[in-house]
C-alpha cells in the first residue's frame, strides 16, 4: 500500500535497495575524484590545511591551552570528524535537489541519495584516518585500549549526520533558501564546537548550553581516549548520544513523511 | 496468484500547485495564518487537477492502454501507480513490483556504460547484483547493444537509450509494467519485439501492463482494455476498439479546425448531403484492401454563385493526415451556377497499411480566402490476410519484385 508506511516497510524496502545504495555510492566517490586534479588526495589534504592554518593562528600568535598535547595533533584530532560532518552536510543538502531528474521520473527510496553522500564521506574519512595515525607515531602518542571506544563514537556522530543531513536535504526541497543558510550553520557550528579550542574554555555557567550541541560531547570523547588516556566523560557524552538518537529517528520518519511531496515540488 | 485486483484506484484527485513553490517567507506568513482560526482560503486559480475522482482497477494479468489528448493526466496515473508522487485526495493501492519506463533514459547516467547502468538501473528496481548478474546477457541480447555495452551511454542515439531501457525495465520480472510514449523511438524490428516481451509478460507470466500511447495500433494489438481520460477524469473504459472509437469521433472535430485554418462552417451555403465510398465493383463499401481503389462519392447542394470546391483526404486514427487532395489544384472547377451534383474523388490505389481511418470531405472556398463551408467524415478500414504492420512503415507501397539473372559480362 502506497498511502501509510511504517517504519518497518521504509527500513525493508531501503533493504531491497541495499545494492543501489552501493552503486551510487561508489559512483558519488568516482565522479567526486574523477574530475579534481588531486583525487582523494583531497580527503587528507582539506583538514591537514585547516589544522596548519590553525596551528598556526592557536599555538604560534594566540596560545590555545592543549594540556600539553602538540597543537597540530590536537586540532586534528577534532578536525577529522569535524571534517566527516561538514562534508556530508555540503553535499548531501543538495543531493535531492541535484537528481530532480531521477526523482520525477523514477521511484526508489529517496533517503538513497543523501546517505550515498555520507557513504562517500565516510571514505574520506578513513583516508585521512591513515594520515592520523602517521601523525599519532610521529608526535609519539600511545595507542591505548581505549580506542575500542571509538566505533561507539563513530556510529553515534553517523546517526547524528545522517539525522541532520536527511532533515538539510528535504528542507532543501521545499525551501530554496536553504542552500544559503547551510554555509552560514556549519561555520557557526564549527566556532560553536571544540575543534580548534578545548571545551574547558567555555565558562561552567554555559555548559549546560553548550552541552546541546551533540558535537561538543563526540569530539571531547575523541580526545579523551586518543590523546589524554582518558574514558569519555558521560556527563558529555550522554546529550550528544540523546541528541543525535532524537535527530536521527526523527529525521528519517520526518523525511519519509515528506518523501512523497518531493516530486511534486522538485 | 490471488485474483486480488494488482492496482486499485479509489475516488483518486491530484493537485498540482502551478508556479513557483512558496519560498520561506511564503510559507512563515502562511505559518502565521495558521495560527490563527482556520479558514480555508485555497487559491483555485493556481491549482490544477491533474485527475479527478479516477476510480478502476487492474487485475493480475490485464493489460491496460491509456488514451487522452496531451495533458489529460495519463503520465499522471503512470506516477502515482509507481509510487512517485502520491494522490492529493483518495486512494491508491499497488500490490507488487512495479517496473516502470516513463521517460527515456530516466534512472540511466549518461557517464555511466551500457553495463554499469544496467546494474545502476536493475538497482534502482530493486533488484540485487546477482539478479541482474542472472539477466544481464538475456538484457544485452534483448537490446541488442551487444558491442555498445561497454560505451558510455552519453553516446548512444535515442533509439539504443530505449532499447536498453525497456531492455532493463522488461527483465526485471515486476508484477506490474508501465510503460509511456517510449517505444515509438525504437525502430520496426525493435518495436516488434517490445511487442512479443509485452506479450510474453502478461500471457505466459501473468504480469499486468499498464501503456500510454499515441499510436492506437499498439494498444489495439495488446490491451484488453482503455481507459480514456479526459482533463483528468476518466470518460469511458471499455474495450480498446469502442473507447478508441469514441475518442477519434471526439478527436475528430477539433482535428479538423486544426488541419483547416479560418476554420468558418457558413452554414445555408453549402451542405454536403452524402459521401459514399465505392469500391472497385460500385458498391458502397466501408472495408478496402491495402491497395483497392476507391471512390469518394460526394453529394452536395449550394446557394448559387459561390465559388465552391472540395478537398478529399485520408486521415489515420492517431490523427496523423495521410493525403489531403484539393480539387481545383488538380484542375477541376466546378460551374458557379451548378446548385446540386455529386463530384467524386477516384483513387486507383489507397496504398494504406491495416487499421483504421477516416476519410474526410471539406467544402472550401477556391478562392485565396480558402474558408471552409462545411465538412463531413466517414469511416472506414483497412483490412488483408497478408501480415502487414509496423514493420512495413506507415504506409503500404509494394514494389514489383523481380530477380534478374547475370547478365553475361556483367558484374560477378
Amino acid at each position: 500500500m502506497r498511502s501509510e508506511q511504517s517504519m518497518m516497510d521504509n527500513l525493508r524496502s531501503l533493504w531491497e535497495h541495499r545494492d543501489l545504495l552501493w552503486l551510487w555510492s561508489a559512483r558519488e566517490t568516482s565522479v567526486r575524484y574523477k574530475q579534481s586534479l588531486l583525487g582523494i588526495g583531497w580527503a587528507v589534504l582539506q583538514p591537514l590545511a585547516f589544522s596548519l592554518m590553525f596551528t598556526l593562528v592557536f599555538s604560534v600568535v594566540i596560545k590555545v591551552p592543549t594540556a600539553g598535547i602538540p597543537y597540530p595533533v590536537f586540532s586534528f584530532t577534532a578536525m577529522l570528524p569535524w571534517t566527516l560532518l561538514a562534508t556530508s552536510v555540503n553535499f548531501g543538502v543538495s543531493s535531492l535537489v541535484n537528481n530532480m531528474n531521477l526523482i520525477t521520473k523514477i521511484y526508489f527510496p529517496r533517503e538513497i541519495l543523501p546517505l550515498a553522500v555520507v557513504a562517500t564521506a565516510c571514505i574520506d574519512f578513513l583516508v585521512a584516518a591513515v594520515l592520523y595515525l602517521v601523525m599519532l607515531v610521529w608526535y609519539r602518542i600511545p595507542i591505548t585500549p581505549l580506542v575500542l571506544w571509538l566505533p561507539l563514537f563513530v556510529t553515534v556522530q553517523l546517526a547524528l549526520i545522517v539525522g541532520v543531513v536527511l532533515i538539510g536535504a528535504a528542507l532543501l526541497v521545499f525551501f530554496r533558501d536553504v542552500r544559503f543558510l547551510v554555509p552560514l550553520g556549519m561555520q557557526l557550528w564549527l566556532y560553536a564546537s571544540p575543534v580548534i579550542y578545548p571545551a574547558s574554555l567555555v565558562p561552567a555557567q554555559w555548559q549546560w548550553l553548550y552541552r546541546l550541541n551533540p558535537m561538543v560531547g563526540l569530539l571531547e570523547s575523541y580526545r579523551a581516549v586518543l590523546l589524554y588516556g582518558q574514558s569519555p566523560s558521560f556527563s558529555l557524552l550522554l546529550p550528544a548520544l540523546v541528541i543525535s538518537a532524537i535527530l536521527f529517528f526523527g529525521g528519517y520518519r520526518w523525511f519519509k513523511h515528506a518523501e512523497p511531496a518531493f516530486a511534486d515540488l522538485i | 496468484m490471488s485474483d486480488e485486483p494488482v492496482i486499485q484506484f479509489a475516488q483518486v484527485d491530484k493537485v498540482y500547485r502551478l508556479g513557483a513553490s512558496p519560498s520561506l517567507r511564503e510559507r512563515l506568513v502562511q505559518w502565521s495564518a495558521a495560527v490563527l482560526p482556520r479558514r480555508t482560503q485555497t487559491d483555485h486559480s493556481r491549482m490544477l487537477w491533474a485527475l479527478r475522482d479516477v476510480n478502476f482497477n487492474v487485475n493480475p494479468g490485464e493489460t491496460i492502454g491509456i488514451i487522452g489528448h496531451n495533458g489529460a493526466g495519463k503520465t499522471t496515473i503512470l506516477k502515482l501507480i509507481a509510487g512517485i508522487t502520491r494522490p492529493t485526495h483518495g486512494r491508491v493501492t499497488v500490490s507488487g513490483r512495479v517496473s516502470s519506463l516513463i521517460e527515456l533514459g530516466a534512472g540511466f547516467h549518461p557517464e555511466l556504460t551500457g553495463r554499469e547502468n544496467i546494474f545502476l538501473n536493475g538497482a534502482i528496481l530493486g533488484l540485487r547484483r546477482h539478479e541482474i548478474q542472472r539477466r544481464f546477457d538475456q538484457i544485452v541480447a534483448f537490446a541488442d547493444l551487444e558491442q555498445f555495452i561497454d560505451t558510455p551511454v552519453k553516446r548512444y542515439s535515442s533509439g539504443m537509450y530505449a532499447r536498453l531501457g525497456f531492455a532493463v525495465a522488461a527483465h526485471v520480472s515486476p508484477d506490474v509494467l508501465l510503460v509511456d510514449e517510449v517505444l515509438a523511438v525504437g525502430d520496426a524490428a525493435f518495436q516488434r519485439r517490445c511487442h512479443d516481451r509485452v506479450w510474453e509478460l502478461v500471457h505466459h507470466e501473468g504480469r499486468s501492463v499498464i501503456m500510454v500511447s499515441h499510436g492506437f495500433g499498439y494498444i489495439r494489438a495488446l490491451c484488453n482494455r482503455v481507459v480514456w481520460l479526459h482533463h483528468g477524469a476518466v470518460r469511458q473504459i471499455g474495450a480498446p476498439d469502442a473507447v478508441i472509437r469514441a475518442y477519434e469521433s471526439s478527436v475528430f472535430g477539433a482535428t479538423m479546425q486544426r488541419l483547416v485554418p479560418e476554420f468558418n462552417p457558413a452554414e445555408g451555403q453549402v451542405q454536403i448531403v452524402s459521401v459514399t465510398l465505392l469500391n472497385a465493383q460500385g458498391d458502397s463499401a466501408e472495408s478496402f484492401g491495402p491497395c483497392e481503389p476507391v471512390t469518394v462519392r460526394i453529394g452536395y447542394v449550394c446557394t448559387p454563385g459561390i465559388d465552391l470546391t472540395f478537398a478529399v483526404g485520408v486521415m489515420r486514427d492517431d490523427t496523423l493526415n495521410c493525403y489531403t487532395s484539393f480539387a481545383d489544384e488538380c484542375g477541376v472547377a466546378l460551374p458557379l451556377e451548378r446548385t446540386a451534383g455529386f463530384i467524386e474523388a477516384h483513387y486507383r490505389e489507397l496504398r494504406l497499411l491495416p487499421g483504421n481511418y477516416q476519410m474526410y470531405v471539406t467544402a472550401l472556398n477556391s478562392s485565396v480566402s480558402r474558408m471552409v463551408y462545411t465538412y463531413r467524415t466517414v469511416a472506414f478500414h483497412i483490412e488483408t490476410s497478408m501480415v502487414l504492420d509496423s514493420r512495413h512503415g506507415s504506409f503500404y507501397n509494394a514494389p514489383t519484385w523481380t530477380i534478374a539473372d547475370i547478365s553475361p559480362g556483367g558484374e560477378a
